[in-house]
C-alpha cells in the first residue's frame, strides 16, 4: 500500500541524499520496465482494457492499473541491468525499438521509442517521493495515449502471419533512427524534472513505406510500400548496433534526438524474446494475459525451407517478435507444440527420403525444396502407421501408400508446349484422322450390328 | 471540419485524452493525515468513422457523464437550421470558499475548447479524403495535449485532506478527476450581455484552445 503523510516537514535538500537517491534509482527501473511494456503491449494488435481499482493492491506502480508481460519485464530488466543505470552518468538511454517483418523473411524498423536523461536541467524543488513519482505516472499516461497515435498503432493492429508481424527489441544505447527511411517524424512524449537531471521519453517514427519490385505482390496484399534501396548499405537492416567498416552506425539526421554519434554503439546484449527451440522462426511470445503464446510463424512457407545465408535475417540473429494472430490465442499452445515435433519429425522424414531418392530408380515421389510444382511435405507432416506394417515410414508399405497419396506430376503438365506447336501438333492429329475416316466407320458399323445382334 | 456522425468520436477523442490525465486514483483516507490511492485502469476504443483509437480511463460513470454531454453538443448542432458550427468546452475547477454563508465559488484553471465545423460531402471520394485527413489531424491534437499537460503549468492541490472536495470530484466510485464541467455553444447570431461577455473574455484570458 503506497500511503504517506502529506504533511511533509523535510524539505528536500539541493542535492538527493542516499534515501532519496535510492528511491530514484526504484523509480527510474520502474519506469524504464512500465514504459517497455506500454509501448510492446500496445502494438500486440489487440484493444486493452484494464480495471480501476478504488483500493490499490500494492502490486500497481504509479496509481495506473499496467499488466506485465513477464517476458517483457525479464528482458526489460535485463537491458536495464546490463549497463549502468540511467540516472548515473553516462546516462545511456534506452531504447525499444518497434519493427515489422514479412513471411519473407524481411523486416523494416517502424519506430524507435527512446527514454533519456541528462543533467542540462534540473530542478531542485521537485520531491522525490511525491513529485517526481506523480510526474512520471502522467508521463506514463501520455505514453499510453501516444502509443495509439502513430501510424504503427494501426498497422499492427492489422497484422497476421501471413501478411506480416510486429517485432520488438530493447536495447541500451543511442537510439537508432538512420533506417527510419527519410522524413520520419519525431515527437517528445513528455519530461520529468529532478533535483539531478531530466527524463524525456521521445519517440521516432517511419512515415513512408515504399516498396522494392520484387515483393510487389506481397506489397499489394500488404498495402505497403519498400523502399527500393531499404535494404541496401545505406539502410543496413540489423537487430542490434553494429558497426559499419567506416566505423560509424551510419548518419543520424537530426541532432534534437538523443543520438549523438560516437562511431560505435555500445554493445547491448540482443534481447532473445523466446526460447528457440527449433531451427525455424517459432517463436514465444506472451499475451496480455501472461501466458505464454506462440507464433505461427511455422504457418509461413518460407519457415520450412532451407535456411538461406547471407541474408541479414538468419538464425543467428536476435528478433524477437512477440505478437501474433488473435485467432491463435486459445489452441496456440498445444498446437504449437504438436507443430514442432511434427517439424522434427519432418526434418528426419526429409533426410531419410533424401537417402532414398539416391536409391532408388522412381525418385520423383519426393520433392523438397523449393519445388513449387509439387509440395509433398509442404505443412504438416503427419507420419504414415499402415495397418499391418511397421510403425517406421520407410518401410515399404509406408513408402508405397505415400507414392499413391503423392503421385507425381504428369509430364503433360510439366512441359507444356507453346501455342504454336499445340496448333501444329491438333493439324497433324487432324490429317492423321482425316486419312481414316474409312477405319472409324467400319469401327462404328461394326459396333451396330453387335448392338443389333 | 468534421462531418455530423464524426462529431462524438472526434471530442471524445480529446476530451478523453484531458481526462485521463487529469484523473487520479480514488482516495481512501486512513486516519487525519494519510491516505492510499488507487489505481486507474484504461480501455481502448476504436473509432468507426475515423481511423483513430483513444483511450480513455475505465469508469462507467465518467463515460457516461462525458457521452451525455457530447450527445447534447452533437444533437443541437446538428439540429440547429442556422448554425453550421460550435464549440464544446472541458474546464477544470477549483472551488474556493467563501466567507460566511455565501457558497464556495468556483475557479477554472484550465480550459480547453474543441471548435467544430459541421461540412457536408457530395461523395464517397471526398468522404474518404476527410476521413484520412482527419485522422492525422486526430494524431497531432493528440500529441499536442500531451505536450500541453507535460508543461509545468499550475495544477491545484489540495491543503488538506478534508478539502478534498474543493479540488477533486469525490462522487466517483472508483475514479477521482479533477472538477470538471463540459458546456457548449453554437456559433451564430446570440444575446450577449455584459455579464456572459466579462465571463467570455476572462476564459479565453485563460482557455487553451485545440
Amino acid at each position: 500500500m503506497f500511503s504517506y503523510c502529506l504533511i511533509d516537514i523535510f524539505m528536500s535538500e539541493y542535492h538527493l541524499n542516499n534515501e532519496d537517491h535510492e528511491a530514484l534509482e526504484k523509480f527510474t527501473k520502474f519506469f524504464l520496465v512500465k514504459s517497455a511494456q506500454i509501448i510492446i503491449q500496445s502494438r500486440l494488435g489487440e484493444r486493452k482494457t484494464t480495471k480501476s481499482k478504488p483500493i490499490c493492491s500494492g502490486t500497481e506502480w504509479f496509481h495506473l492499473s499496467i499488466k506485465d508481460i513477464p517476458e517483457v519485464t525479464v528482458n526489460a530488466k535485463k537491458c536495464i541491468s546490463d549497463n549502468k543505470l540511467l540516472i548515473d552518468s553516462p546516462y545511456v538511454p534506452f531504447c525499444v525499438e518497434i519493427s515489422l517483418r514479412t513471411p519473407e523473411r524481411d523486416t523494416m524498423t517502424l519506430e524507435t521509442w527512446c527514454i533519456s536523461f541528462d543533467d542540462a536541467v534540473t530542478d531542485q524543488t521537485q520531491r522525490v517521493r511525491f513529485n517526481i513519482y506523480n510526474r512520471m505516472s502522467t508521463v506514463l499516461r501520455s505514453l499510453l495515449c501516444c502509443t495509439r497515435s502513430t501510424p504503427t498503432y494501426q498497422l499492427s493492429r492489422k497484422q497476421s502471419p501471413d501478411k506480416y508481424i510486429i517485432c520488438y527489441r530493447m536495447y541500451s544505447g543511442e537510439p537508432l533512427v538512420n533506417h527510419l527511411g527519410e522524413h520520419y517524424l519525431k515527437k517528445t512524449i513528455g519530461s520529468i524534472l529532478t533535483p539531478i537531471g531530466r527524463f524525456v521519453i521521445n519517440v521516432a517514427y517511419r512515415t513512408r513505406l515504399t516498396i522494392s519490385p520484387q515483393h510487389e505482390q506481397q506489397s499489394y496484399n500488404l498495402g505497403l510500400d519498400i523502399k527500393d534501396n531499404h535494404f541496401t548499405s545505406g539502410h543496413r537492416q540489423t537487430n542490434f548496433p553494429t558497426i559499419d567498416d567506416d566505423g560509424s552506425t551510419g548518419g543520424y539526421n537530426d541532432a534534437q534526438l538523443p543520438s549523438e554519434q560516437n562511431g560505435s554503439v555500445p554493445k547491448s546484449s540482443p534481447i532473445e524474446m523466446m526460447k528457440r527451440r527449433h531451427t525455424s522462426y517459432d517463436s514465444e511470445v506472451s499475451s496480455s494475459h501472461g501466458t505464454p503464446d506462440k507464433v505461427y510463424f511455422s504457418k509461413l512457407r518460407t519457415a520450412f525451407g532451407p535456411i538461406i545465408n547471407g541474408t541479414p535475417h538468419t538464425l543467428s540473429e536476435p528478433l524477437s517478435p512477440f505478437s501474433r494472430n488473435n485467432n491463435n490465442n486459445s489452441n496456440n499452445n498445444s498446437d504449437s507444440e504438436l507443430l514442432m515435433s511434427q517439424q522434427d519429425q519432418q526434418r528426419q522424414q526429409n533426410d531419410k527420403q533424401m537417402e532414398q531418392e539416391v536409391n532408388r530408380s522412381q525418385s520423383n515421389l519426393y520433392i523438397t525444396g523449393a519445388n513449387d510444382e509439387t509440395a509433398p511435405d509442404d505443412f504438416i507432416l503427419v507420419e504414415v502407421k499402415p495397418f499391418f506394417g511397421k510403425s517406421d515410414s520407410t518401410d515399404d508399405l509406408a513408402v508405397f501408400i505415400r507414392s499413391c497419396q503423392q503421385p507425381p506430376m504428369l509430364e503433360s503438365f510439366i512441359i507444356e508446349p507453346s501455342l504454336g506447336e499445340t496448333i501444329n501438333q491438333l493439324s497433324e492429329e487432324l490429317l492423321v484422322f482425316e486419312s481414316k475416316v474409312e477405319e472409324f466407320d467400319q469401327l462404328v458399323s461394326t459396333l451396330e450390328n453387335n448392338n443389333n445382334e | 471540419a468534421v462531418e455530423g456522425r464524426q462529431i462524438d468520436e472526434v471530442v471524445s477523442c480529446m476530451f478523453h485524452t484531458i481526462l485521463f490525465h487529469r484523473c487520479v486514483g480514488k482516495y481512501h483516507t486512513k486516519g487525519e493525515d494519510s491516505y492510499s490511492v488507487g489505481t486507474l485502469g484504461y480501455t481502448d476504443v476504436d473509432c468507426d468513422f475515423i481511423d483513430c483509437t483513444y483511450l480513455h480511463v475505465t469508469s462507467q460513470e465518467l463515460q457516461r457523464a462525458v457521452a451525455e454531454k457530447i450527445s447534447q453538443f452533437h444533437d443541437a448542432l446538428r439540429s440547429s437550421d442556422t448554425a453550421r458550427s460550435g464549440q464544446i468546452t472541458l474546464e477544470f475547477y477549483q472551488k474556493k470558499k467563501q466567507r460566511w454563508v455565501f457558497s464556495p465559488e468556483s475557479v477554472p484553471w484550465e480550459i480547453w475548447t474543441v471548435k467544430i465545423e459541421l461540412m457536408q460531402l457530395s461523395n464517397e471520394n471526398e468522404r474518404q479524403f476527410i476521413r484520412e485527413k482527419l485522422t492525422d489531424s486526430l494524431s497531432e491534437r493528440i500529441f499536442q495535449i500531451t505536450e500541453i499537460i507535460n508543461r509545468p503549468d499550475y495544477v491545484p492541490k489540495p491543503s488538506h485532506l478534508s478539502e478534498l472536495d474543493l479540488v477533486f470530484d469525490t462522487t466517483f466510485v472508483d475514479i477521482q478527476p479533477y472538477l470538471f464541467t463540459i458546456s457548449f455553444s453554437l456559433d451564430g447570431p446570440q444575446n450577449l450581455s455584459v455579464g456572459l461577455a466579462m465571463r467570455r473574455l476572462i476564459k479565453d484570458a485563460f482557455g487553451t484552445s485545440l
